[in-house]
């Protein structure tokens, strides 16, 4: 199998992720709460993990780090955390559902949002923003690179722009850790959601939350962090204030080693990497005559390593489940993200995304496009 | 974060195994070493104390205050 879509997910991971996974199931146990060696060895190895993320991310300090269940969560902590009735927030049109549902719930409860229209060019979609602010805009969201069209957005921008008027900045950036450089402090976001399991090689089900500002956020779970413990009241000091419950051991030590990787391997190689297949396949798919590209061809300052399309008159999934019949696997559909189809006329078809990883080569680049064209006669 | 005289020692309570391990490091990085244990503690805390010598007692106390904690207490 030709695996193309590592934008839901990367596969395969790389050999040290999958032993620091293993390793953690056999060697630790549940950290901060006990003195024995296997919980003391999780506490040690998450602690190392968040002085990775920290410095990976630029989050200020190793306490504003906030390990969660998954980029989604990640979201939810910031929206839910942050907005309440009668603020207003502003967001992209390219965002995935982790935002736009909890925004669509907090509209329910008296917060009104607006949605940017993002442009042909950065200057385009920063003035969108920009008219978008109000007096009482609370929150900025910005994906940092779309999931369906695979364009960076300029959340530097955004920020600088927000940082003017005061206005908290989060962006999603499912996307793009491990395959674009984004750092809190030096872009001046306040809040970056990551998954543990995309471009930063970790397993599924964990997650990052960057908060430079933690102390903006009201929790939206409480329980047991051990520590304050005679207190019913959940601490107020990150990251025990953000994380109750026993953490996913397993997914941060594997998240410790996928930084590892990403850190060795070079985020802009990694990139590099990435931009040049997906450049190769849309250099192909583009010279037949009943494929339809949505987007200008790739160029690595403004995408990353995935693009979408559509053949002939099929529907998108009829597409996939083609290519996956030829050995290619591939994601179809709207991919929960369905103003970014909007914004390209897709939402009814959907479209085909391929998305790479470092692990991809040019020969199944090359394998892709020729089971395509053979879709596509 | 306090530094308070403890058997054979001095010990720094913390608030979270996050914070006691930070300041570990940055114990570390200064020639300072610790032992980070489990504690009796009254609910308030994490459970978790760094341990410190006497000898080095000073010199954390320094630290700790450059690092923005108050260390109290009369050494």
């Amino acid at each position: 199998m030709i695996y193309l879509d590592n934008a839901a997910t990367t596969f395969p991971k790389p050999q040290s992720v999958r032993r620091a996974a293993a390793n953690s199931v056999m060697t630790m146990a549940n950290p901060g709460r006990s003195g024995h060696r296997p919980a003391m060895a999780a506490g040690e190895m998450i602690y190392r993990c968040r002085v990775k993320a920290s410095e990976f991310f630029g989050a200020g300090s190793v306490e504003n780090v906030i390990f969660t269940p998954g980029c989604t969560y990640s979201a939810n902590m910031v929206i839910k955390g942050l907005l309440k009735s009668g603020d207003h927030a502003v967001v992209s049109d390219m965002e995935h559902n982790a935002v736009m549902r909890p925004m669509h719930t907090m509209s329910e409860k008296g917060v009104a949002y607006t949605i940017a229209r993002t442009g042909e060019t950065d200057d385009e979609t920063l003035a969108s923003f920009r008219d978008a602010l109000r007096s009482n805009t609370r929150l900025v969201i910005c994906t940092h690179v779309s999931n369906v069209w695979g364009q960076r957005l300029p959340v530097e921008r955004i920020a600088a722009l927000c940082r003017q008027y005061g206005i908290p900045v989060m962006t999603d950036a499912a996307q793009s850790a491990g395959v674009f450089p984004i750092n809190a402090e030096e872009n001046g976001i306040d809040f970056i959601c990551a998954p543990a399991h995309k471009g930063l090689y970790g397993t599924m089900g964990t997650g990052i939350l960057i908060a430079r500002h933690p102390e903006l956020l009201k929790t939206i779970t409480e329980g047991g962090t051990g520590s304050g413990s005679l207190s019913l009241s959940q601490p107020d000091f990150p990251p025990d204030k953000f994380e109750s419950g026993t953490p996913n051991v397993p997914g941060i030590a594997a998240l410790s080693a996928g930084l590892d990787f990403v850190k060795q391997t070079g985020v802009e190689r990694i990139h590099d990497h990435e931009v040049k297949l997906v450049t190769y396949l849309y250099d192909r798919l583009s010279k037949m005559s009943s494929i339809t590209l949505y987007t200008p061809r790739p160029n690595a300052m403004r995408n990353g390593g995935l693009l979408s399309f559509n053949v002939g008159n099929l529907s998108s999934e009829e597409t996939a489940a083609y290519l996956f019949e030829k050995g290619i696997a591939v994601r179809a559909g709207l991919h929960c993200s369905p103003l970014a189809h909007r914004r390209y006329g897709t939402e009814k078809r959907g479209a085909v995304r391929i998305s790479t990883s470092y692990f991809n080569t040019m020969n199944e680049m090359e394998s892709a496009a020729r089971a395509i064209s053979m879709i596509a006669r | 974060m306090r530094l308070e005289r403890r058997k054979n020692g001095f010990g720094i309570a913390a608030k979270s195994l996050t914070e006691a391990m930070k300041m570990k490091d940055i114990f570390a990085k200064n020639g300072i070493g610790t032992t980070l244990v489990r504690t009796p503690n009254s609910g308030k805390g994490c459970g978790y104390s760094l341990y410190i010598k006497a000898p080095d007692v000073k010199k954390a106390h320094d630290i700790m205050r450059r690092s923005g904690y108050s260390p109290g207490g009369e050494i």
